[in-house]
């Protein structure tokens, strides 16, 4: 029953042969920490290129990042209209790799989602996808080195916004060539730097597809988000942000990713997906040890992420969505407006980080702002990672969007 | 195509805003953003039909009409389309109504009650059952049964003026004794809208 349950996860989560890229260079100074245990791996030493984004990099809090680099993959190639690229945006714990370039290579995080006939087809598309700003897989953050002292910058890399992740990333798309993004794409975080590319550059992009991802974090958001840092912070492993990246705070980051797993799913979905099952015989253990089938998953989930993600990163990260609104400075139907791509928005009905009244809310806004919008709601058992679990159904979707989006 | 399909595609000029409420798989859409290249929107409640509209390129909202269009403003679709659509509705006037605020015109086609052989079925005794009306009475989608007279009723006592009607037998227009004889009736109508 237990493995049963984890099935669908397992392509997305079994995250092995991790590699924390400390330098800015491609090549990791860390050897990978915990055994392959499947085939997808998150960093891609031979096919990931490195991008300086620029001398002196001004963030939106006023900081400079000294030469800051994107690590970034690309499948297809750009036509000479130079109008064929779409953008991938990853999500939160994404990397630049989102699928294999040659069957040797490991699978990428949303490798179903490419290949002749599929959404991300490189005969057809010139492909991109950069590892984030503060990202923990080859981008500069707060596990590279600070030119100052040579150390890793640890809880003194400066604080980013999606605004900030967007620019470098639209900084990295002019540098190859591209005069108009077809589609620019993601997920959570992702969805969160679609929608800011397309209103901030309206003129550059054509199609916008924001996927479990609406104009701001909600309050909820921002408080399991602000939960996760505390476990992390109070980790004395966290030593002030000043760890070495060989022996990181694990249990504070696990506890993270088990609270940000509970938000994942709504009620119902834990419902559906776990009742009160037990694993193992199922007797009562009148003990501590996880004996539920919840219990384990997230032990599980925690686990398996502390072995492949920087708690660091995951501060600046969740950070970043927190300060994520649209609507911040001028009413949100204002900022929708100036967007001339066309809008892809995916809710998910058991999404409990997205809910689906927030995924509203953004749909209403923009239909009122008079974007040329189409939305959909589909059911899942998977909650908000559905966009990485259930392909099949977005898979067509998105081929057949951008097929179709002039 | 469908002559029902033909008519409104006659009726709607180029380049007209069009929200289609009930747009199905987008057929009507993809026609009308083709050949008037109208910038068409539809709504519709099912995820498969939505699916078939982006795979035919037309944008549309997944949602539920009964629902109400709150969302959208006023005025800001020159013709709403609502097409086999309203005896399926739970609130048609309020339906009706919010598509009057929205649209400055709204063209309403619906399987005509009236018909003899509706007629006949009910003297018989019986629930109706037709081509146009196949369902029996325990799974129909149709919630309000209505035939052009009463459609007519209910545009004077909302306010709506009627522009034009077409009255349909299958895949041909007719013209005489519409009532007792279409199967399926179109309407293009105007609000009658007070100075904002």
């Amino acid at each position: 029953m237990l493995t049963r349950t984890f099935d669908a996860d397992v392509r997305v989560f079994f995250c092995p042969q991790f590699r924390y890229p400390v330098t800015d260079s491609q090549r990791p100074a860390y050897t990978p920490r915990g055994a392959r245990r499947g085939r997808l791996t998150f960093y891609d030493e031979v096919h990931s290129k490195v991008y300086t984004v620029a001398e002196r990099f001004p963030l939106q809090s006023g900081a400079v990042l000294e030469r800051p680099q994107l690590v970034y993959e690309t499948w297809g190639t750009l036509n000479a209209a130079r109008d064929n690229a779409v953008l991938i945006c990853h999500a939160f714990t994404g990397s630049s790799h989102a699928a294999s370039h040659h069957p040797d290579d490991g699978e990428g995080w949303w490798e179903t989602m490419f290949g002749p006939g599929c959404a991300f087809d490189p005969d057809r598309w010139f492909i991109i996808c950069a590892n984030v700003l503060g990202g923990c897989y080859g981008s500069t953050g707060p596990v590279s080195p600070d030119p100052q002292t040579g150390r890793p910058y640890g809880a003194k890399f400066p604080v980013l916004t999606i605004g900030d992740m967007v620019e470098a990333q639209h900084r990295l798309v002019r540098h190859l060539g591209v005069e108009r993004l077809r589609g620019v794409i993601g997920g959570s975080m992702g969805g969160m730097q679609a929608l800011l590319y397309s209103a901030r550059y309206p003129d550059f992009v054509s199609a916008c597809l924001p996927i479990a991802a609406a104009d701001r974090l909600s309050p909820d958001g921002i408080a399991y988000h602000a939960v996760g840092r505390k476990a992390i912070m109070t980790d004395p492993g966290w030593n002030e942000g000043n760890y070495d990246p060989l022996d990181p705070p694990r249990t504070g980051l696990t506890i993270a990713r088990q609270l940000a797993h509970i938000t994942y799913l709504n009620h119902e979905a834990m419902e559906r997906k776990f009742e009160r099952h037990r694993a193992g015989e199922g007797g009562v253990g009148y003990g501590w040890a996880p004996e539920f089938e919840v219990e384990r998953y997230l032990d599980h989930q925690g686990e398996i992420f502390a072995d492949r993600f920087d708690p660091n990163s995951y501060l600046y990260l969740s950070r970043a969505m927190d300060y994520f609104d649209l609507g911040e400075t001028e009413p949100l139907e204002e900022v929708l407006a100036r967007i001339r791509a066309r809008l892809l928005v995916v809710s998910y009905l058991t999404d409990g980080f997205f809910p689906l009244d927030d995924m509203r809310r953004l749909v209403r806004a923009l239909k009122r702002a008079g974007v040329d919008t189409t939305s959909v709601e589909l059911p899942s058992p998977n909650g908000h990672d559905t966009f990485l679990t259930d392909t099949d159904v977005i898979g067509p979707l998105v081929r057949d969007f951008l097929r179709n989006t002039p | 195509m469908r002559i029902d399909y033909e008519t409104i595609i006659a009726w709607i000029p180029e380049g007209a805003r069009v929200l289609d409420l009930g747009c199905g798989t987008g057929e009507l859409l993809a026609e009308l953003n083709r050949r008037k290249q109208t910038r068409g929107v539809g709504m519709e409640i099912s995820t498969e039909c939505v699916a078939a509209c982006i795979s035919r390129g037309v944008s549309a909202y997944q949602g539920d009409l009964d629902q109400g269009l709150a969302d959208l403003r006023s005025d800001s679709y020159d013709y709403v389309v609502l097409h086999q659509t309203l005896q399926s509705v739970r609130n048609a006037a309020l339906v009706m109504a919010e598509a009057a605020r929205v649209g400055r015109r709204l063209i309403v086609g619906f399987p005509n009650f009236g018909r003899w052989d509706v007629r006949l079925q009910v003297l018989a005794g019986r629930t109706p059952r037709t081509p146009d009306l196949p369902f029996e009475w325990y799974n129909t989608p149709n919630l309000h049964f209505f035939s052009l007279l009463d459609f007519r009723d209910f545009c004077r006592e909302q306010g709506l003026r009627i522009l034009r009607e077409a009255h349909f037998v299958k895949n041909r227009r007719i013209r005489l004794v519409p009532n007792a004889r279409a199967s399926a009736s179109l309407f293009e109508l105007e609000p009658r809208k007070g100075t904002p």
